[in-house]
């Protein structure tokens, strides 16, 4: 199966032949999961999965293809599974075992893992197939838990009776809350509406109750959004969480609401119990926060332009014969300049992020090239530091070619500036499947397992490192972002003390759905 | 030719510019831009893209569809990196952010000259 490219493992992008094509499809019908890593690359990363796996972990194809079969056994230590998994490698046999994992939202589940060696005419492991099922139901008691569930749904059902009977306490739960809540009967006739409600869209009492809802205000409620959430409710009879509709008329104006929505069955009917929070504030305060942030970068930038070139065009007046300490003192300046720039530039990405405005333009580079000159440039500024580039990712990458650069330079300048004893960093390129991948590994301080996704957050910093390693922790969130907007993941593995490895991926071709310009 | 609403700017690049041994001309109102290229004819015109009186696409545009004009080799420069699309769009032949790096804009300059 392997190809002519030797790092070219593609057979679940396109299937060159009937046959293959048929035998993909059974794959994605069987109920294992199934994943295929290969062991030639450096961490053996996955370069398939099948649909069975996604439904099992949670992940999608696109999150798991590139990383390391690790990141199921979230922080569990499993040194004795760990143990197993390392004999049978070692000794290319097939291993069976069972294993604590946790899915994407965080989920565990016990996992029934079959591993097995998939090696070429030489009899060198190339592949491992790792056939998955969940077998968290048998593992848990059955009995047990029978019984457990018995109690809880007594005790809930005695709970929610002596709520139901207690009318009283239903009001004064109603009244108390600070958002708008409707009770509706199944047919939409509003009966129980609380204080909330009638103060935020100034209407009375007597005008709603026992009328429709889209009765409300002369109809004025009766529109698309409203119907399709109201259809929703009556007819799938599904929870409703956080349903956003802008542009609502009501009295008070133009409302931007949202909608949370739960049932409760009386005497055989659904009644929907429906909390409307008005977050119109709320956005407004947002849109201008970030307003400001995108004017304040800019008319920050247009002062830096100017000192920046006055500077240079110092720097290039200056006689042949000048005094040292001047011209050094002129190129600090200059780094200092060079660095305020960064950080307004970041601040501006930040505020472009957070409103949607950022916008990739794709081309066609030479991505290895780019990243050879990316060490290049690093290379030339920190000259105590050794960095090793090893492998080949792709020479040809329709994408943000300066974006990209971007994220290279915040993740290398990152393993540098935490990195204090030991300068050592190594690049490996690869090309898995239809993916690439590209991991930054370094020997500094490392990335302590709480943090792990915490880092890739905007504004984060980890405490502890702040008062050694000031910084304004935007990078590594915009690097997310510039990632995830080219369909790819970007990730951290560590152990504190030991340095940490960051790894990111990006898909060889895009989705139909992408609606990014394919401009310059 | 520069022009720049941002009179700072506007000076300091035409003195480094000047350095490179160009000649040059500076126009801190767009409005009064367009007279002036038709009878200046610059070699290149170098104009940022947020002006008051009238905004930089606007008038590359112009310059662009009149024959006369046309052929005139035009930078833009700005501080917002997403102006790259929008000098591209208005149909100038190179673009650079501002704060710039001198050397790279007369890397920029050679080449359309």
């Amino acid at each position: 199966m392997k190809q002519i490219d030797d790092n070219n493992f593609s057979f679940s992008a396109r299937a060159h032949n009937n046959e293959l094509n048929v035998l993909l499809n059974a794959l994605d019908a069987t109920k294992a999961g199934v994943v295929v890593t290969d062991c030639l690359q450096p961490d053996s990363p996955i370069v398939y999965c099948n649909k069975a796996f996604e439904e099992l972990s949670g992940y999608t194809r696109s999150e798991v293809i590139g990383h390391n079969c690790r990141f199921l056994q979230g922080n569990d230590n499993n040194e004795e599974q760990r143990e197993t998994i390392k004999k049978a490698l070692h000794a290319g046999k097939t291993c069976n075992l069972e294993i604590k994992n946790y899915k994407k939202d965080g989920t565990l589940f016990w996992n029934e893992l079959r591993l097995c060696p998939v090696k070429d005419e030489t009899g060198k492991i190339n592949y491992y197939i790792g056939i998955q099922n969940d077998i968290t139901r048998l593992k848990l008691a059955d009995q047990q838990l029978r019984i457990e569930k018995l109690k809880v749904e007594k005790h809930l059902a005695e709970q929610q009776n002596t709520v139901l009977a207690d009318d009283n306490f239903l009001v004064k739960l109603l009244e108390t809350i600070k958002d708008s809540v409707l009770i509706l009967a199944e047919d939409l006739t509003i009966t129980k509406v609380n204080p909330a409600f009638l103060k935020t869209f100034h209407i009375a009492e007597d005008e709603i109750i026992n009328k429709k809802f889209f009765e409300i205000d002369n109809g004025r409620w009766d529109m698309m959004g409203l119907r399709s959430l109201m259809e929703h409710l009556t007819i799938k009879k599904k929870n409703v969480q956080n349903y956003l509709l802008e542009d609502i008329p009501t009295r008070i104006g133009n409302k931007i609401l949202s909608f949370d929505a739960n049932f409760y069955v009386h005497e055989g009917r659904h009644n929907i119990i429906l909390a409307i929070h008005d977050i119109t504030e709320i956005r407004e305060v947002e849109r201008r926060k970030d307003d400001f942030l995108s004017v304040a970068s800019h008319e920050l930038k247009t002062p830096l332009t100017t000192v920046t070139a006055s500077l240079q065009l110092v720097q290039r007046m200056l006689a042949p014969d000048t005094d040292e300490q001047l011209k050094n003192t002129l190129n600090k300046t200059k780094i200092y300049v060079d660095r305020l720039e960064n950080l307004i530039t970041d601040l501006l990405d930040a505020s472009k992020i957070k409103t949607g405005k950022i916008e990739l333009s794709r081309q066609a580079f030479d991505l290895d090239a780019m990243i050879a000159k990316v060490v290049q440039k690093l290379r030339k500024r920190y000259p105590e530091c050794t960095i090793s580039v090893s492998g080949f990712a792709s020479n040809h990458y329709v994408g943000d070619k300066s974006r990209l650069e971007q994220v290279m330079l915040q993740l290398l300048k990152n393993s540098i500036k935490f990195s204090p004893k030991e300068g050592n960093i190594n690049i490996y390129l690869a090309r898995l499947s239809d993916f690439i991948k590209v991991s930054i590994m370094d020997y500094g301080l490392g990335v302590d397992f709480q943090y792990q996704k915490k880092i890739f957050e905007s504004f984060f910093r980890v405490d502890e490192v702040q008062k050694q390693y000031p910084g304004i922790g935007i990078g590594l969130y915009i690097s997310n972002q510039i990632i995830k907007k080219h369909g790819g993941t970007l990730w951290v593995e560590s152990t504190v003390g030991e340095g940490a490895t960051f790894s990111f991926t990006l898909p060889l071709k895009y989705n139909s759905h992408d609606k990014e310009n394919y401009d310059m | 030719m520069i022009c720049d609403d941002d009179e700072g700017i506007l000076d300091i690049t035409g003195l480094l510019l000047e350095s490179y041994g160009y000649q040059v001309a500076l126009e801190p109102n767009s409005a009064l831009l367009l007279p002036r290229i038709s009878l200046e004819k610059p070699d290149l015109l170098l104009i940022d893209i947020w002006m008051p009186q009238l905004m930089g696409d606007e008038i590359v545009r112009i310059l662009k569809k009149n024959q006369e004009t046309s052929q005139i080799p035009v930078i833009m420069f700005s501080a917002s990196r997403e102006s790259k699309r929008i000098a591209r769009e208005a149909g100038a032949d190179d673009y650079i952010a501002k704060p710039f790096n001198i050397e790279d804009l007369n890397e920029k300059i050679v080449a359309l000259g």
